[in-house]
């Protein structure tokens, strides 16, 4: 497990005032940032901190982010799951805190634990450890060990349930001005995102589903879970097996043969076609952090905070379009499109025809990897189709331009737990014999 | 006799947790009991006032003990140890929620003195703990000497203790979190104000001047 920064945070921001002025506060740095950026550029004309500059934003924003913890550090991780939305540099910032932000004080994890089973975690366990070991965006995970055993013990900063609404409110300007995304799609996400959200803060309702899904998924080769543990469990405090193993990332510092990365692509692959095609209902939360990787390439899988359930006609609509004949059919495309909130009737018919072109080729881009046999990931070529779409001026500038949000909302957990999926398959470079349950 | 007084404390808190008043005569507590151990005299020498002094005061001490029973204590910093005593607090004030917010709603003018009487048993039971903090912390380098001042760091600190009081008893959010929250700002910043901070050198700097 990723070990954290030792300084213990002192408070986390919690009134609406406190946490609108963190805001207010990056706001400012951030301009300063641009301030000395541009000043830069005047005097110099050889100045290309273009690149600085970002790195600088994405760290007062982290700072920041960080320290309001909870529904804000979410946020965060879903931005930096999406490698085409934001520049390099506010990625590396932003893939930190999907490991680490600054821990609480013991003593407020004491008090916690005896909120809910009326003793200290040192009464329940033979060891605790006195400092979270890891962050969990809205907890903080402790190792603690009983006759020999070792568990995880994932623990809820107070308050989170509440602020997590406030905090939306607070996000949302920013993701509009630093994204340049428009309004109206960022309202028409972020009440499905506050949904999720809240879910996610009820850890009755994650053991609930972890026990659901892990169950399902048992027969699916090459992955293990932690048994979760109802009696040291409550709504703030989840207790689940430790897993031995490392992250994605330092599992790849060790070098791994192509044949174990193919493994657990493959193992990771499958765990998802299942859920998608089968559960219907799906771990949305695919960032490196939630995979623990044992050396003999087995993936441990946990943290089900975040499940989509995935509603039957939007899973028709969605996934209709993979088959290749109905992408070709324009009568059936255009239905699609426009169920799916991709087109509106009052468009303009030259935006209809672009924008009829510019998803048709999204989708069959995204949908590629289902129509061979196997699909190698680790193929840069692809993701640079994918970024190149994604970053066409053009494209951008018709989609910020329009007014209306694009796409149902049921897909945006949908469509992150691809890309997640998709971009840790990159990053293992793995092989993988893409049969779907959907096509069989 | 110890064992009649605790009895005799957890007989009062469930009455006024029933009845949401005081009992007009220490008899009416033990109304629906009929075990032999009830000793006249004790009742006698006792009121309403002094049981519920009683009752305060051995919170705060049991709340000290919880805190110092945590194998972690003697590493705490006194910044945590601090924290750690307010947090048991407010779990030994939740455990008998009813008696101590109506307890500690006092506002008739008559009640002046028992209020007062209160504060001085409150203050009595926790000044040695709160002095050993602030030693520690002198010790330690997390709590600034400073001549004259430091003689007031136990007045903020109780009074800290009373307002913390005031506010859990007023919190209405769920399962009492803002109280939670309230502790941990209001000990930072006490833990700022006696720490070592800015004040010092502006006061080490104007002596300067004037002695040069």
């Amino acid at each position: 497990m990723a070990t954290i920064d030792n300084k213990s945070q002192k408070t986390i921001p919690s009134s609406k005032v406190q946490r609108v002025s963190r805001f207010v506060k990056v706001g400012a740095k951030v301009s300063t940032n641009y301030i000395k950026h541009y000043a830069k550029s005047v005097l110099d004309n050889e100045y290309t901190g273009k690149e600085e500059l970002h790195k600088e934003n994405a760290s007062d924003v982290y700072e920041a982010l960080s320290e309001l913890k909870g529904s804000a550090l979410k946020v965060a991780q879903m931005m930096s799951m999406d490698k085409n939305m934001l520049p390099q540099a506010y990625i590396e910032k932003f893939q930190m805190s999907q490991y680490s932000a600054p821990p609480l004080s013991l003593p407020l994890v004491n008090k916690t634990f005896i909120k809910s089973f009326g003793k200290a975690p040192y009464q329940l366990f033979d060891t605790f450890s006195k400092e979270a070991v890891n962050a969990a965006s809205i907890g903080q995970v402790h190792l603690a060990e009983k006759d020999g055993k070792k568990y995880a013990v994932k623990v809820q900063y107070p308050g989170v349930a509440e602020s997590v609404s406030s905090d939306l409110k607070l996000v949302k300007p920013i993701a509009v001005r630093m994204m340049g995304l428009n309004e109206q799609d960022v309202n028409h996400y972020m009440q499905e995102v506050e949904v999720m959200l809240l879910s996610e803060t009820d850890y009755e309702l994650e053991l609930e589903r972890s026990q659901k899904i892990t169950e399902a998924c048992a027969h699916i080769n090459n992955i293990y879970f932690p048994n979760y543990y109802k009696d040291l469990s409550s709504k703030k405090i989840l207790t689940m097996d430790w897993l031995d193993g490392d992250h994605l990332n330092e599992f790849l510092a060790k070098n791994p043969s192509q044949e174990i990365r193919n493994k657990v692509g493959q193992a990771l692959w499958e765990f998802y076609d299942f859920q998608v095609h089968q559960l219907k209902e799906v771990h949305a939360d695919p960032h490196p952090g939630n995979f623990i990787i044992s050396e003999d390439g087995l993936l441990g899988i946990i943290d089900f905070g975040c499940v989509k359930v995935i509603p039957q006609d939007f899973y028709q609509n969605y996934f209709d379009l993979m088959i290749p004949e109905n992408m070709e059919n324009e009568e059936k495309r255009k239905d699609v499109f426009k169920s799916m909130r991709f087109i509106y009737d009052e468009d303009s018919d030259q935006d209809k025809i672009f924008l009829d072109q510019l998803f048709k080729s999204m989708i069959s881009i995204l949908a590629r990897p289902f129509h061979t046999e196997t699909f190698d990931f680790g193929d840069p070529s692809y993701f640079e189709e994918i970024t190149a779409l994604a970053e066409n001026e053009e494209n951008q500038k018709i989609l910020r331009n329009s007014k209306k949000p694009r796409g149902i909302r049921d897909g945006l957990y949908l469509n992150r737990t691809y890309f997640g999926l998709y971009s840790i398959l990159h990053q293992l470079e793995a092989k993988v014999t893409t049969n779907s349950i959907f096509f069989s | 006799m110890k064992k009649f007084e605790k009895k005799i404390e957890i007989s009062y808190i469930n009455y006024i947790s029933s009845n949401n008043k005081r009992p007009n005569t220490l008899k009416e507590i033990f109304i629906n009991d009929d075990s032999d151990d009830i000793d006249p005299n004790t009742i006698s020498s006792l009121t309403n006032n002094t049981i519920e002094n009683n009752i305060w005061s051995n919170t705060i001490l049991t709340s000290i003990k919880n805190a110092s029973s945590d194998p972690n204590f003697q590493e705490y910093s006194v910044r945590e140890k601090l924290l750690s005593f307010f947090f048991n607090l407010s779990v030994g004030l939740q455990q008998h929620q009813d008696f101590f917010t109506y307890s500690s709603n006092i506002h008739s003018p008559f009640e002046l003195k028992e209020v007062n009487d209160r504060r001085e048993k409150i203050v009595e039971t926790i000044t040695p703990f709160l002095t050993q903090l602030i030693q520690e912390g002198i010790s330690t380098g997390e709590v600034e000497e400073r001549m004259f001042i430091q003689d007031y760091y136990i007045n903020v600190m109780l009074t800290q203790l009373f307002l913390i009081i005031k506010y859990w008893a007023e919190d209405t959010s769920n399962e009492k979190e803002n109280t939670d929250e309230a502790v941990e700002k209001s000990v930072h910043l006490i833990m700022d104000l006696i720490g070592p901070n800015f004040t010092d050198s502006a006061f080490s700097f104007a002596k300067f001047i004037f002695q040069k």
